[in-house]
């Protein structure tokens, strides 16, 4: 019972963790691929920073061998300084001309490059292509390409591939239209961008250790939120790690969390995020903690209240049950003092009426009291002793061929006198004229118990309408008020043994096992008992399953007209 | 014989005085010496010499006239370190620090998977302070070397002074295998970092590390490389490197040799240089107190006839003299004579010429051997070191030099290690000792005695 909503919570709760995690990595890639963005532009920074520092260092007074190399031993960050007259022709190194061992190196790598004329090309000067088509020099370990040829641009990157990777050449058109080139020296622009990248700060140490110097200054929007618990990645264009920094160790295994590219000159690198579970979804599980643990709250409050409800309804019940086994042993008890207590009453009531008819009229009304008062206590008791049967499942029906209509006037006979004093108008319509072989005490029960109720709650409605009818070989009868009603949500519910419509103390009182005796007894018969809509009021109406006796005559029928066998009488043997 | 006298007085040796130093600053001038191995050649036949550079540091009279140091410490804090290696570095580095004074600068880099600038680069006014966080250091994970040298120049830059001797102290135990990782690289990048006066010493650690690697860097950074087997050399190996670094009386060293046409300049063992047509150019980072670092140049002389000297090479030094803080300016130059006189030939040989060009001759052919052996030609490698050993045992005797003796004896030692089971360490043996013929490296002298 509590499962069903707990689990509808816990899947609520799911949906919520789910959604809001869902949510919460959204943002944390958000913000890494910004992070990412902002080492995009540390890279673009150095870079602008090589090609500031490469404009002023190519101003050579000369652009002859001697000069030339002397800026290039000069020159850190330049591998070799490449010179094209303004045809795009190779001046320097000049393949004619003593070379040293660096320059024969370098042409070796490049030679081709430079006299396919792509570096050229790249520095906008209109070379021809010797006969090869563009897409021809895309073969082979390079892939030229940078600026759109023939751009104004005065400076720039070109980019090629060889061997070890990207390669970067940095060229400059002079005013007389030669161009001069640096390519540079991969592993120190490699460590140049290292550096200006920020390091790994261990959580241990604290700002007054790592100094306001502990990385590069420009470095401070990379190494801010995010990114020092997590592993940022610079990642070559073949996967290879260049370059990484975070305290979070990745699997070697792991998907990046977060992707970006580089922006040129290194435009086939890839920047990568990678982010600790505990960042991701420790957030999660602490949600998820939090759901559940406020699941298991409510759950708990849930059995709580459930086992206050039920340990209060378990009282009851157990109270209900000794009052009826307590009842039930007193009922017994009184028996045999109210038989002799009615048997007297009319004695009482025959020795007066040979009296004196004026000097017994008061004294006889008050002895129809006592008569009145004793039947009422028989009926309570009889209804007790049927619903302690009941309970032990001894509950037996004696069936007689009999009159129906009989039995309600009888019945109604009985309660006339409280009737009147309610100012009740009987209304009765009979028409179960024919012999039927019922237990005519348990539907006198039947019917004790339904008046009972009109007179103790609808008595208000000023009407009680009875009314009986066969059909085929079913009785019925209904019983019908124009009290307040039965609420239809109540109509199953009223039938349950110690069901009361009101707690209220107000209300009149009742045992609360009068319907349900009403239903067992009719139950019994092979018919049942239910409340029907009527316009106001309430009407119960009673089936009993009955074999129409034809066999006997109806004169010859035992009238129970004996009132003394009432329910009472069905008590066989004392328990 | 008054040829010989000649000739001998032909082998000129140079001791020029700079030309914006008078003969107060003579005695803190860089001593240059130029000479040829063999004087006077043969006649008529083409036939091979040998010049030597010879530079001398001038003696650092005390502590305080040594430049400042701009040091960056380097240190692999990856995984294998853990343990001893790692502690006794702290101890060492620790003991190291503490030889700087207040004007000297000094930054910490760890490195692991990633890098950590542990002690950003800062004046050693609070060496507590520092040595502190050294002592922090814990080692795990991988070894981004290269992102460490990267980070570790950065720092160096921040105070970046000529009049300083910049220099990186790289330690390392493993491969690299973060980042770029290859000799070649590394090399490019210790070239790119001498540019701007920054050394890179590299100390290799146990048998684990990347001899190549490492000696690449330091050969083309002008740093010094060494093999520390064991974790507990480490405190000696770091004073040592330190006293070196706080040695350096000249810095920015440029020699060019042009030689004279008609001769041809072959090679030069020894440095990296730059040979464009007749023009050797070649760096040299630092020159440390009372120490010769030496350049030698292969030249291929054309057959002449005898008694016409001629000139074989001018020469040309300019260096950084930290102590006067000025750029000064050294020349020399060498000739050669020939003779018909098998014995005038054979008398006119410089001793000392001859034994830094053997030695150098030697060590091109020991590097020839490793090149076989990682081949796996085991046998061809062990042939070659022999010969070698043969080739030193030669002119050890000749020229009564125990440095060719002892070096003689290197090479017949590597021959029998040459297994597999015992390369993985004469291997790093034996290109420590390549190395350090190539550059000329000594352990420094104790400082300021």
């Amino acid at each position: 019972m509590l499962g069903l909503p707990l689990a509808g919570l816990m899947w609520l709760g799911g949906r919520v963790v789910r959604e809001e995690d869902a949510a919460f990595q959204h943002r944390l890639r958000d913000l890494m691929t910004g992070q990412l963005g902002n080492v995009d532009r540390l890279v673009v920074t150095h870079f602008d920073g090589i090609a500031r520092r490469l404009r002023s260092s190519t101003k050579l007074e000369a652009f002859d061998a001697e000069t030339v190399r002397a800026a290039v031993r000069g020159e850190p960050l330049a591998q070799q300084m490449i010179v094209l007259d303004a045809q795009g022709k190779l001046e320097h190194p000049h393949l004619e001309e003593p070379l040293n061992q660096g320059e024969r190196e370098f042409l070796a790598e490049s030679r081709q490059m430079l006299l396919d004329g792509d570096l050229a090309r790249a520095a906008g000067i209109a070379v021809g292509t010797r006969g090869r088509p563009p897409e021809a020099q895309e073969t082979g370990t390079r892939a030229a390409q940078d600026q759109r040829p023939g751009s104004n641009q005065s400076d720039g990157w070109y980019v090629w591939y060889q061997g070890r990777g990207v390669q970067l050449i940095f060229w400059r058109r002079l005013d007389d239209g030669r161009v001069v080139a640096v390519a540079i020296e991969r592993a120190r622009w490699l460590a140049d961008l290292i550096a200006s990248l920020p390091d790994t700060i261990p959580e241990n140490t604290g700002p007054e250790n790592a100094g306001p110097e502990n990385t590069a200054p420009d470095a401070s929007g990379a190494s801010g939120i995010g990114t020092d618990s997590a592993r940022i990645r610079l990642v070559d264009s073949v996967g290879q790690t260049v370059y990484e920094w975070g305290r979070y160790q990745p699997e070697p295994s792991e998907v990046a969390f977060a992707e970006a590219t580089v922006s040129q000159p290194l435009a086939t690198w890839r920047l990568q995020a990678f982010v600790p579970q505990s960042l991701m979804s420790g957030a999660d599980r602490s949600r998820w903690f939090q759901v559940i643990s406020g699941i298991a709250a409510i759950g708990l409050t849930l059995l709580l209240v459930a086992a206050i409800f039920w340990r209060g309804y378990a009282q009851d019940m157990k109270n209900a049950l000794q009052r009826v086994s307590f009842v039930n042993q007193v009922s017994h008890e009184l028996k045999t003092p109210l038989t002799n207590i009615r048997m007297y009453a009319d004695l009482l009531e025959r020795d007066l009426s040979n009296l004196d008819e004026e000097a017994a009229r008061r004294p006889l009304t008050r002895l129809q009291v006592i008569l009145q008062e004793s039947q009422r206590l028989s009926r309570l008791i009889g209804n007790v002793l049927t619903f302690a049967r009941q309970q032990r499942c001894t509950l037996q029906l004696n069936p007689r061929p009999g009159f129906l209509d009989d039995i309600v006037r009888q019945t109604v006979q009985q309660f006339s006198p409280s009737l009147a004093r309610l100012n009740l108008h009987v209304e009765l319509d009979l028409k179960a004229s024919s012999p039927v072989r019922v237990d005519p005490d348990a539907v006198e029960q039947i019917l004790v118990n339904l008046i009972g109720n009109v007179e103790k709650y609808a008595s208000n409605g000023r009407l009680l309408k009875i009314a009986t009818r066969l059909h085929d070989r079913t009785s019925i009868i209904t019983v019908e008020d124009r009290g307040p009603g039965i609420p239809k949500s109540e109509r199953e519910s009223v039938f349950q043994p110690f069901y009361r419509l009101s707690d209220r103390i107000e209300d009149a009182a009742g045992t609360g096992i009068g319907l349900a005796i009403v239903r067992e007894l009719a139950r019994l018969h092979g018919g049942d008992a239910r409340i029907v809509d009527v316009e106001c009021g309430s009407c119960f109406e009673v089936t009993l399953k009955s074999e129409p006796d034809r066999g006997v005559a109806p004169d010859a029928l035992d009238r129970p007209h004996h009132r003394a066998s009432d329910a009472t009488a069905t008590e066989g043997t004392k328990p | 014989m008054r040829r010989t006298l000649l000739s001998m007085a032909v082998l000129l040796t140079a001791f020029l005085p700079g030309l914006s130093s008078g003969s107060q600053a003579a005695a803190s001038q860089i001593g240059l010496k130029v000479a040829m191995s063999n004087p006077v050649l043969h006649a008529d036949q083409q036939q091979p010499d040998f010049l030597k550079v010879g530079l001398t540091g001038f003696r650092m009279k005390s502590e305080a006239e040594r430049p400042g140091a701009n040091i960056a410490l380097v240190l692999d804090k990856s995984g294998s370190m853990s343990g001893e290696k790692i502690e006794e570095a702290k101890r060492a580095a620790i003991e190291a620090v503490r030889q700087l004074g207040p004007r000297d600068i000094v930054s910490v880099v760890t490195y692991d998977s990633t890098v950590h600038v542990l002690v950003p680069a800062t004046r050693l006014t609070d060496a507590d302070e520092v040595c502190r966080q050294i002592s922090s250091i814990e080692a795990s994970g991988n070894t981004a070397l290269f992102a460490g040298v990267s980070k570790g120049a950065a720092e160096l830059r921040k105070f970046i002074d000529r009049e300083y001797v910049n220099r990186i102290i790289l330690l390392s135990d493993g491969l690299a295998n973060v980042g770029p990782s290859s000799p070649q690289e590394l090399g490019t990048l210790g070239k790119s970092l001498s540019k701007e006066s920054i050394s890179v010493s590299t100390l290799g650690l146990g048998l684990g590390y990347n001899e190549d690697l490492m000696v690449e860097l330091a050969s083309h950074s002008g740093g010094n490389h060494v093999f520390v087997e064991r974790a507990t050399e480490l405190a000696e190996i770091f004073r040592s490197e330190f006293r070196s670094v706080l040695s350096v009386v000249a810095q920015e060293v440029a020699i060019t040799i042009q030689v004279e046409p008609g001769i041809r300049p072959v090679r030069v063992l020894g440095y990296p240089a730059e040979i464009s047509g007749q023009k050797v150019t070649v760096q040299i980072n630092q020159l440390y107190s009372e120490q010769e670092k030496y350049v030698i140049l292969e030249v291929e002389v054309p057959a002449s006839p005898a008694d016409a000297p001629r000139r074989v090479a001018a020469v040309d030094v300019t260096y950084a003299n930290m102590l006067t803080k000025a750029t000064d300016h050294l020349k020399g130059s060498a000739s050669v004579n020939f003779s018909r006189s098998k014995d005038e030939v054979a008398a006119s040989v410089d001793a000392d010429v001859l034994k830094a060009s053997v030695m150098m001759l030697s060590n091109y052919r020991s590097k020839q051997a490793t090149e076989l052996r990682d081949k796996g030609d085991v046998a061809g490698a062990r042939r070659l070191l022999m010969e070698n050993a043969d080739y030193l045992q030669k002119y050890a005797v000749k020229l009564k030099s125990d440095e060719l003796d002892v070096l003689c004896r290197e090479n017949l030692s590597q021959s029998k290690n040459l297994d597999a089971a015992n390369y993985v360490r004469s291997r790093k043996e034996m290109k420590a000792l390549q190395f350090g013929i190539d550059n000329q490296q000594r352990a420094a002298p104790p400082a300021g005695k």
